[in-house]
């Protein structure tokens, strides 16, 4: 991991963030693939469950994803 | 095919004149349906299938549709978009291409996205893509004829994308390698062998099952060595691939006048999604529906019973008098073709009121967020937030209820929402509830009628917990899940929707409710057998009644009260035919077609919380059993036999105790 970047579960609401690296494959078919622009929407490291915004879409995706897709703030 | 929610089913009813029930989530459709078009003397078969976003499937609906592709004979996929997340919606799109049959690609929602400033270049698009491209508004039912006359050109002159996605240059050799070894087994599947390779480098389990020994070798090899050369798997290069594919397609495409476009669905959810707003809301917006469907109903309910007393009993029952009718008939039409048809009129209208509100929850994005807002909440029985979404739609129907299962990804998820949905009350308990209600609680009907739903998802609740702790253990699975953007829904949609289903209902119900008034009524009205010493004559159903009452009685329900134990068996078959059971058991002594045979409060509403509880009708068995096996249908249906009867018994003696 490089020094900016960062996972998504740390990631600031409302900044864009671009993705680095997803090992998550559903995610990766949804649109969140490298060097794609990812935004946290709602975040809370307590809940199961986040919003993301990838593309013209949001996400209800698991918090666990977060924790292993690397971002770096543009 | 297509996306979630990218309008598969507005257009196929569109298309063919169907009545598809639509949504403003992901989920709506979970089974294929199919539907007919005339065009120039020829009839065309179209079908409509679960919104898939790849051809990798992760959940029963998925899987669904993705093997209806792999395995059917079809002459040309009719792939639906939207418009408005076109660079996500490509990528089922270029996994089809890569399919090698004939593809008409639908750009749905095309006025919507005029109006938010997005122009998209068609014909490059096709040209990009290799196939024809038509833009429409399924709801508006804008290019529809145009599409019908794309379909028979293409099916009759069929032209296949030879589209060529450049992928890593790994996954390159290796599909180098790959193709010439499963020329065979492709055309066997009646697949292109690049496809076909494809898929096997990608782990994909339909093709992989297929697969013969030398080619998974050659597959594992392959992945073995993408994968020790990029550090990635091949699925995921490829998806990456594809994407690439796409952004070069979206660049060349499309073209947003306004780029600051601000979403107006975000500013609503940073308020919507906050726990403390989002939580108690829901429960508000359920409250208002049922309070809301009984107390705008009352007054309406009272001229129509004006009305069907002063034209159809009175009038038709002096008729029917004057003119010496048997006294049989004349009781089959006062008690129970009158009082059936005076329970469907009065149901009209709390019926309509709820499907309403589930309307406008389905159609304005709501029902997506409630799965967000509830997860936490639902979480703590053991309960993944996304089974809130077949607990709402149970509130119409338990069986497309059990259906909407489907979407849930973890069987553990999936089987224990199916175990629970039954607890949410049926629209089939609809005419039960407000037929006792105005009967014994005319004043406070609305929250008696809220208060039995409420109860009903608490036990749901309480279940989760049992079922969590003996065989259901483990967390449940996380979800993924679009969250659509908010939609303000046409009036007269919502109507519609709302009467279409009001109508379906009342129909099914009428029926049930009538077959069963005709058929007992017949029966009760010929007796069989007469008491020697208090000359009263019985028929069949009160001796069968009598006989199985008894089993009752610890809930409550008293020898005279027979009528209400025929409801209950009535009921196994369809919840309706507890209204039908009892309007047509009446007897001339019976005020209230047998409802005035209970004798206290307490007996009524231990007799309602059975009804609430207790084994779903015969077609919902069938579902749960199509759907879970025999022994998670059997283990329902004797559960919430138990359950309702252990709660009924408790309650009554409690109360009893209490009021005593």
């Amino acid at each position: 991991m490089s020094v900016s970047a960062i996972f998504l579960i740390a990631a600031t609401p409302d900044q864009d963030y671009i993705i680095n690296s997803n090992p998550i494959q559903i995610s990766i078919e949804l649109g969140m693939t490298k060097d794609s622009v990812i935004r946290v929407m709602k975040n809370s490291v307590t809940k199961r469950q986040m919003i993301v915004i990838s593309g013209e879409t949001r996400y209800v995706i698991p918090t666990a994803w977060a924790k292993e897709i690397e971002v770096s703030l543009i | 095919m297509g996306n979630p929610n990218t309008g598969k089913s507005t257009l196929f009813s569109a298309v063919t004149g169907a009545n598809q029930t639509i949504g403003n989530w992901s989920g709506v459709t979970v089974e294929k349906k199919s539907g007919y078009f005339d065009q120039d003397d020829v009839r065309y078969e179209v079908v409509d299938l679960p919104g898939i976003y790849s051809l990798t499937t992760y959940s029963l609906d998925e899987e669904i549709a993705r093997n209806y592709i792999y395995q059917s004979s079809l002459d040309l996929i009719i792939n639906i978009l939207d418009v408005m997340n076109l660079e996500r919606n490509l990528f089922l799109t270029l996994q089809l291409l890569q399919f090698r049959k004939p593809m008409i690609i639908c750009l749905n929602m095309i006025d919507i996205a005029e109006k938010t400033g997005l122009f998209i270049d068609l014909p490059e698009l096709s040209r990009l893509l290799g196939c024809p491209v038509v833009s429409i508004s399924a709801a508006k039912k804008n290019g529809i004829d145009f599409l019908r006359k794309s379909v028979v050109e293409v099916v009759n002159k069929p032209s296949i994308s030879n589209i060529q996605i450049p992928f890593h240059p790994a996954v390159e050799a290796e599909l180098q390698t790959l193709i010439p070894l499963v020329k065979d087994q492709a055309n066997l599947s009646s697949c292109k062998a690049d496809w076909y390779a494809l898929q096997l480098l990608e782990n994909d389990s339909l093709i992989f099952s297929k697969a013969s020994d030398i080619e998974k070798d050659f597959a594992a090899t392959g992945r073995d060595s993408i994968y020790r050369q990029t550090n990635t798997l091949p699925e995921s290069l490829i998806a990456e691939g594809i994407y690439a594919f796409i952004r070069n397609v979206c660049q060349k495409t499309l073209n947003f006048s306004d780029k600051s476009r601000e979403h107006i669905s975000d500013k609503i959810d940073q308020m919507m999604l906050l726990p403390y707003v989002g939580i108690p809301l829901f429960f508000l917006v359920m409250f208002c529906m049922f309070t809301l469907s009984m107390g705008l109903s009352k007054p309406l309910i009272h001229y129509i019973e004006v009305f069907f007393d002063v034209v159809f009993v009175k009038g038709i029952f002096s008729f029917l008098i004057s003119v010496n009718m048997p006294q049989w008939v004349i009781l089959i039409w006062s008690e129970g073709i009158c009082g059936g048809g005076l329970t469907l009129a009065c149901l009209i209208f709390p019926i309509l009121i709820i499907y309403l509100f589930i309307s406008l929850i389905e159609e304005s994005g709501y029902m997506a967020r409630v799965s967000f807002i509830m997860d936490r909440f639902m979480n703590l029985f053991g309960m993944s937030g996304k089974s809130i979404i077949p607990m709402i739609i149970g509130f119409g129907c338990t069986v497309p209820a059990v259906l909407a299962c489907r979407t849930l990804c973890n069987k553990r998820d999936r089987l224990l929402t199916v175990l629970l949905v039954p607890f949410v009350s049926c629209g089939a308990k609809i005419p039960v509830y407000v037929m006792f209600t105005l009967f014994f609680f005319p004043k406070y009907s609305g929250l008696v009628l809220f208060s039995l739903y409420v109860f009903g998802i608490v036990m749901a609740f309480v279940t989760a917990q049992l079922f969590k702790r003996l065989s259901f253990r483990g967390n449940p699975s996380e979800f993924v899940m679009e969250l659509p953007a908010y939609r303000i829904p046409a009036i007269k949609s919502l109507f519609i929707s709302a009467y279409n289903r009001t109508k379906m209902f009342i129909l099914r119900a009428g029926k049930t409710i009538f077959v069963v008034i005709f058929l007992f009524s017949i029966i009760n009205a010929f007796p069989i057998k007469t008491d020697k010493e208090t000359g009263e004559t019985k028929t069949l159903l009160t001796l069968t009644g009598q006989v199985i009452t008894p089993i009752f009685k610890p809930i409550g329900v008293e020898k005279e009260n027979w009528q209400a134990s025929v409801g209950l068996v009535a009921g196994l078959f369809a919840k309706e035919a507890i209204v039908g059971a009892f309007l047509s058991t009446g007897t001339e002594n019976n005020e209230g077609n047998g409802l005035g045979n209970f004798c206290s409060i307490p007996q009524v509403i231990a007799y309602l919380l059975f009804v609430l509880l207790y084994t779903p009708c015969v077609v919902v068995f069938i579902t749960v059993y199509n759907e879970a096996g025999l022994f998670y249908a059997s283990l329902q249906a004797v559960y919430q036999l138990v359950l309702a009867y252990a709660v009924a018994f408790l309650f009554y003696h409690v109360a009893t105790y209490i009021l005593l």
